[in-house]
């Protein structure tokens, strides 16, 4: 069975980036939020087996939506999107709970492992 | 570029145009009011987004601007620069080039020929807290990266003294920075061993404190590990995920002691690729080289346990007593599951809540709204005809469905339009920055104040009037307003002011440029006219003022003696006006001197669909917008009087001048009847009374233009096909009015 993947970023650019990198890969993109409240709603209706999650987003950031979302399902397992030159951020989302970390611009095939790794871990 | 990403290019470019207007926005608001944090926080956002779409796309020098300027903000949302005059005038010349950098990949699908060497230099010395250096000095240095980024709040660290490794590399600041090695030393009584002198075979030399805590570790039940690390190459962000390496040691509640590079080098980024660790840990190695592989970007992973040089094994030593119930080495950092059950209120800087700028919205290409508008158009005419036939034959049932037809399609109509309607905000908000920036090349002192820029026009319109406003705000900061000496000796205030300001007026969007500067000067354009062969004297001495302003529309005309770089190349005003008039609009001046200018524009709201009056003159049909007309009487020729040889009529007190649209149109004046309708429309400020024969009804009419062949005519700014196929024209109430 196909990985069932929720998509978390503000720009629909970079969804769509990703959604790309998901569906080539053998994904399936399960929904996509462009906030962290739409995200935690998302998440509570797909259960997916992984989401991606950018940090600086407006309403909620990633950060907080990783917080709530591991509240309510402590095994979530989230993958941070990061830019480079947020290192404390990124390690604020690790402490929060996110499972790994992915740096734009991505690369595919780091995209792909984060994924296989978190998924398989 | 990479080519993989070609087929994202348009969605790139309009979502980075988006953010750039949210930037420009945002910045306005944040100069107006340095304090603003949303508004800070929102240009963080959009910079920050703007960065990760540039560097997926591939286009390095976008990327490599918006980090510095994300830095730039980072900081100041953190309180540690100050946002002043230096800084936004460094932020919007960034927002420039980010301009610059997307219309070069709108039209070469690259980002490279922007030379940004300079403003990194400025970003540079922002960061580093200086001013503004009094001179004009070339940039101190080259630009270096800052990748170190500002510190957090302090209150997120859950550390104490325990661990020394991970500590750091949250971003602590230097001096709160925790020494990676120095472990405190635990009280420890009634020690078996008492000589360690020659410490473990470690492939990385140990300080002797850490020799000290492995061996306390190991009494208490804990293995020594020597872990090596190694990244796959190309790892971005490397300290966060050695961080992550160490947090994930840390989830198996494991401590690390010590590790090289130490902490601060790791944070820094300034090491390689692989990190040792020296670890206790009372989980089995095959778990701990799972945990760790299990994590991305991790290449290899080299773990055996320490060993004593004198051969002790580290696992027959540790009395099992003393494990029992209770760490060897109390760690103060919360486990995962505490982090997860008590969740704590952590503040964050990043996104405020409620703080969306950016609308939903889908972007459609406009040509299909343009196919869509067409289609409308021809919906309405059709609808019009089955209303005619329907005239005919007067059948009930089919009556009631097409009234409710016409409701449907005239919400249609009005939703097609709202869709191509864009406040003129969209143009205006370029140029306050824009003003400035002349402002302070002319070294002229100029105020910009806009008005009315939620008023709405349709989107080609609006895409068209950019160039001339920016041509008249040239203007008038080049040629109208004087310098600051001479506005003093004029006894005027010493800032000149610009206005801009855009209204609503019947059917059409007025917008006005409006300067306090020195006014047009009637006998330097009059001689400047003469010299150019265009008029003669007595002619010149004949004409109004206004008249003598018009001819600066001509086609090289200009007074300006120096050309500047900017403006009073000559091409100027008669560029405006043919742009203008290409539209459909109309351009009008006014001036007084000394006093200041007014150019007036006049544009249509929309080029496709209006609701008009049709009424009968003379046999042929004619349209009169909705939007012009006032209300429409039968009017006794009786009630008509002569005011000073002007045949007016007054209705409710008010005086409205009667034209008669017959001697308008050349044709002879039917005397005949007692009475005459009349339909009173609203131009300008003003009423007027148009004398028509019949009123034929209200109908939705398509605008067509006439074509260039009757691109003279001014009394009509269109035709429109009706349902009967007979054609209207449309009336143009100001020209109308002024003949």
């Amino acid at each position: 069975m196909a990985k069932r993947v929720l998509i978390v970023d503000d720009a629909a650019f970079m969804r769509m980036i990703l959604k790309d990198i998901m569906v080539k890969n053998g994904f399936e993109v399960a929904g996509e939020a462009s906030n962290g409240l739409e995200a935690i709603e998302k998440y509570r209706e797909l259960q997916p087996d992984v989401a991606t999650m950018d940090i600086t987003m407006p309403e909620l950031n990633g950060i907080e939506a990783i917080k709530r979302i591991r509240e309510q399902y402590p095994n979530a397992k989230i993958i941070v999107c990061s830019a480079m030159g947020q290192q404390a951020m990124v390690i604020d989302a690790i402490q929060a709970g996110a499972k790994d970390f992915i740096v734009k611009p991505f690369q595919h095939s780091r995209v792909v492992e984060a994924i296989h790794k978190v998924t398989a871990g | 570029m990479n080519g993989e990403y070609d087929q994202y290019l348009s969605t790139f470019i309009d979502e980075a145009q988006e953010y750039m207007r949210v930037l420009n926005d945002k910045m306005l608001a944040l100069e107006s009011e340095p304090e603003n944090m949303t508004a800070i926080n929102e240009i963080f956002r959009a910079i920050h987004t703007l960065k990760g779409m540039s560097g997926t796309m591939g286009f390095e020098t976008m990327t490599k601007l918006c980090h510095r300027m994300e830095n730039v903000f980072d900081r100041a949302r953190n309180g540690e620069i100050e946002v002043d005059k230096d800084m936004m005038d460094a932020l919007f010349s960034g927002v420039d080039h980010l301009e610059r950098m997307t219309q070069s990949i709108a039209s070469k699908g690259s980002d490279s020929g922007t030379d940004i060497t300079e403003i990194l230099a400025v970003y540079e010395r922002i960061n580093r807290g200086e001013k503004k250096p009094p001179e004009k000095k070339p940039a101190p240095k080259p630009p270096t990266v800052v990748e170190k980024k500002a510190s957090k709040s302090p209150s997120k660290q859950p550390k104490t003294a325990g661990i020394p490794a991970e500590t750091g590399i949250k971003g602590q600041r230097k001096e709160e920075r925790l020494e990676p090695v120095k472990q405190p030393e635990p009280q420890v009584q009634g020690t078996q061993k008492p000589d360690y002198s020659e410490g473990f075979e470690s492939p990385i030399p140990l300080p002797s404190e850490i020799q000290n805590t492995l061996r306390k570790g190991i009494e208490k039940g804990y293995v020594p590990y020597y872990i090596q690390v190694k990244l796959t190459s190309g790892t971005l962000l490397k300290g966060a995920r050695i961080y992550m390496v160490f947090h994930r040691m840390d989830e198996m509640n494991s401590e690390i002691l010590y590790s090289v590079p130490d902490v601060e080098t790791i944070e820094d980024e300034r090491f390689d690729l692989t990190v040792e660790v020296v670890l206790l840990s009372k989980v089995p190695q095959e778990k701990i080289a799972e945990a760790i592989l299990n994590i991305a970007e991790i290449e290899t992973v080299k773990i055996h346990p320490l060993r004593f040089f004198e051969d002790i094994e580290p696992e027959s030593t540790p009395p099992p007593a003393q494990v029992v119930g209770q760490k060897p080495i109390e760690s103060p950092r919360m486990g995962q599951a505490d982090l997860e059950q008590k969740a704590p209120p952590v503040e964050h800087t990043v996104a405020p809540s409620g703080a969306a700028s950016l609308s939903k919205t889908i972007r459609v290409d406009i040509e299909k709204l343009d196919t869509l508008m067409n289609l409308m158009a021809e919906l309405v005419i059709a609808r019009s005809r089955i209303n005619e036939t329907l005239k005919k034959y007067n059948i009930k049932q089919v009556a009631e469905s097409l009234s409710q037809l016409s409701r449907i399609t005239l919400d249609l109509q009005n939703i097609v339009m709202k869709i191509r309607m864009v406040p003129v905000a969209y143009v205006f908000n370029r140029f306050p920055k824009m003003v400035s920036e002349l402002s302070k090349s002319f070294n002229k002192e100029v105020q910009l104040l806009i008005s009315g820029q939620e008023t709405e026009l349709d989107r080609t319109v609006v895409d068209e009037i950019g160039e001339p406003l920016v041509h008249l705000l040239r203007n008038v900061i080049d040629h109208a307003i004087e310098t600051k000496e001479e506005r003093l000796k004029k006894g005027k205030p010493a800032a000149g002011v610009a206005r801009l300001n855009a209204r609503h007026e019947g059917n059409t969007v007025i917008i006005e440029v409006i300067d306090d500067g020195k006014g047009l000067d009637r006998d330097s354009i009059a001689r400047k006219a003469i010299e150019k062969g265009i008029l003669d004297e007595p002619t010149a001495a004949r004409m109004s003022d206004e008249e003598i302003f018009l001819l600066i529309f001509l086609p090289n005309f200009s007074t300006k003696k120096q050309v500047t770089e900017l403006s009073g190349r000559g091409v100027g005003m008669d560029v405006v006006k043919t742009r203008i008039e290409s539209l459909n609009g109309s351009v009008s001046l006014e001036s007084v001197k000394e006093v200041g200018t007014k150019v007036k524009i006049r544009l249509p709201l929309t080029l496709a669909i209006i609701q008009a009056l049709l009424v009968n003159v003379s046999e042929n049909v004619y349209a009169i917008p909705i939007s012009m007309i006032d209300s429409t009487l039968n009017l006794p020729i009786a009630d008509i009087q002569l005011v000073q040889s002007r045949e007016v009529v007054v209705i409710r007190g008010e005086i409205i001048p009667i034209i008669w649209l017959q001697e308008v149109f050349g044709l002879s004046r039917n005397r005949e009847r007692q009475s005459v309708h009349v339909v009173i429309t609203r131009v300008g400020q003003k009423k007027y009374g148009f004398v028509v024969d019949h009123l034929l009804g209200q109908d939705d009419i398509v605008i067509k233009s006439l074509g260039r062949l009757f691109k003279n005519v001014k009394e009509f700014s269109g035709g429109a096909i009706l349902g009967d196929g007979r054609i209207a024209l449309i009336l143009e109430g100001t020209t109308i009015v002024a003949t």
